[in-house]
């Protein structure tokens, strides 16, 4: 579960560091995914393992388009709570038509691939959980490549570090908000098809994963990649340890407890800077 | 041969005028100066030609076609280089990785970039020492040379200096001008904005001085060194 924490948030992150945006309906992303996951499954048995690619496109479509229609009108404004009250209005948006198309009802996938679990010695680890996290690291590695080695990557922590400067060097910051969407796009359709799996389904699915993104983000420090994944992490495995130990129901309290602590001690998160 | 041309170019944040009809042209191989105080419009001059700022009237020309539309990334192709005022260098990255950005309009030519870091190395050895340090560690003159490195990675036509003495110190300040020196006798058009009047004018071929966002006199550098107005607002003779 950390893992996906993980990648979920460091899209988040992303978005944040690069347009200085807070994604309100991040989480909904997820959930639109995980939709896509569930409708191509009932409709066209489609395995949520077969239809991972084409949730990574569906939501980076919304990604880009929010992008287009809303976010690059709202840049313009001085204000902050332009940005704030859109992306919060766009998530209320998503989540209600998905209630109105799908019912409020809770669904999940039946029998996919990867079903059962593995036992060593009295642990016994599910399957799907285990496919995801690795199923996450992968795609989060893949991510954390692109932008550390590749000139497109370099030409995006630029327009991220300083906006005027990327421009003076002939990069297209358009262009790399639009490979931003796209990467946090790729993060949220995986996430979301990799969940399907074993994750139940419901409109509103993606307050969660919004709410945890955001105490992952901040644990992690602003804009830190690396910090993402060591928050994510330890998100997940707090929640899994305080599940076990003191019940579900109470599960996320540790959780938001770690977080306080931690801020205590480190305002600006684990990696963060300045 | 006229390289860059403005006319009566104006410039406006919201309610504020930062610059009022300006007009100025640079030849090919030229080295021009524009002088003026703190706030005179000298940084958003530079800003509107690589098309960060927009202008809310006029034209600027340059090599013959029309970039006041342009987007800056745009102009940063046509080849002009801007070394922005307090260098504006990418903070968390190391200095190679900020010189292999400036040549972004060439990313696909990976020989191209390495020899043209090598020439950079070559004018600015200190850079060579610090490549794999990340650019918030640098002081202020290495800094300013590795901001100077990363605007000539694009091979430009124009550079524009954008206060390249602020914040460096003063024995570096000389070395620095000298390198603008250089990089001009190289066949680069210059345009120098600074705020140390008596070394611009030493260094330019033309000069303009700029005031609350008008040109309000214009020559050589010997000329304007001997203007009163100069003397008096500038130079504290």
């Amino acid at each position: 579960m950390g893992a996906l924490y993980a990648l979920v948030a460091s899209g988040l992150s992303l978005i944040q560091g690069l347009m200085n945006i807070i994604n309100f309906c991040h989480g909904d992303l997820v959930t639109i995914s995980m939709y896509t996951s569930f409708l191509l499954w009932s409709v066209f048995k489609m395995d949520p393992l077969v239809s991972i690619p084409v949730c990574i496109i569906v939501s980076t479509l919304v990604g880009i388009a929010t992008h287009k229609l809303i976010i690059s009108q709202v840049l313009r404004s001085p204000s902050s709570f332009g940005q704030m009250f859109s992306t919060y209005g766009l998530g209320i948006l998503i989540a209600s038509t998905l209630q109105f198309v799908f019912t409020p009802n809770y669904r999940s996938v039946l029998n996919p691939f990867v079903e059962g679990s593995i036992s060593i010695g009295a642990i016994n680890i599910s399957k799907p959980l285990l496919f995801g996290a690795v199923g996450a690291l992968l795609a989060y590695g893949l991510c954390y490549w692109f932008i550390r080695r590749t000139p497109e990557g370099q030409a995006l922590q630029a327009t991220e570090q300083d906006i005027d400067a990327a421009k003076m060097m002939g990069i297209d910051t358009e262009k790399m908000f639009l490979l931003g969407w796209t990467i946090s796009g790729f993060c949220v359709g995986t996430a979301g098809a990799l969940l399907t799996n074993f994750y139940y389904i419901h409109p509103y699915v993606g307050e969660t994963f919004s709410n945890i993104s955001f105490v992952v983000v901040t644990l992690g420090g602003y804009g830190s990649f690396e910090g993402s994944l060591i928050a994510g992490l330890i998100v997940g495995v707090v929640e899994t340890i305080s599940g076990y130990v003191i019940g579900p129901q109470y599960k996320l309290i540790p959780v938001y407890l770690t977080y306080l602590i931690v801020l205590m001690f480190r305002p600006r998160g684990l990696m963060g800077r300045r | 041969m006229m390289l860059l041309e403005l006319k009566s170019i104006r410039v406006q944040y919201s309610e504020i005028i930062a610059l009022h009809e300006v007009s100025l042209h640079i030849n090919e191989g030229e080295l021009v100066a524009v002088i003026g105080s703190n706030g005179a419009g000298k940084s958003t001059m530079l800003r509107a030609i690589c098309g960060i700022n927009r202008l809310s009237s006029g034209e600027i020309w340059f090599d013959g076609k029309k970039i006041s539309s342009m987007k800056a990334f745009k102009t940063v192709e046509m080849g002009i280089s801007h070394v922005p005022e307090g260098r504006r260098l990418f903070p968390r990255m190391t200095v190679y990785e900020n010189l292999t950005l400036g040549a972004w309009t060439k990313r696909k030519d990976t020989i191209y970039i390495q020899q043209q870091i090598e020439k950079v190395y070559h004018l600015f050895p200190i850079l060579k020492e610090r490549a794999s340090q990340k650019a918030e560690t640098l002081s202020g003159g290495q800094a300013q040379q590795c901001a100077i490195g990363r605007a000539l990675m694009c091979s430009p036509r124009m550079i524009m200096f954008d206060e390249p003495s602020l914040g460096v110190q003063p024995n570096i300040v000389a070395r620095i001008f000298e390198n603008i020196q250089q990089i001009n006798q190289q066949g680069i058009t210059v345009l120098l904005v600074e705020q140390n009047v008596k070394r611009a004018l030493d260094l330019a071929d033309r000069a303009y001085v700029l005031q609350t966002g008008n040109i309000v006199l214009e020559g050589t550098g010997t000329e304007l060194m001997k203007s009163v107005m100069v003397q008096k607002a500038y130079l504290g003779i």
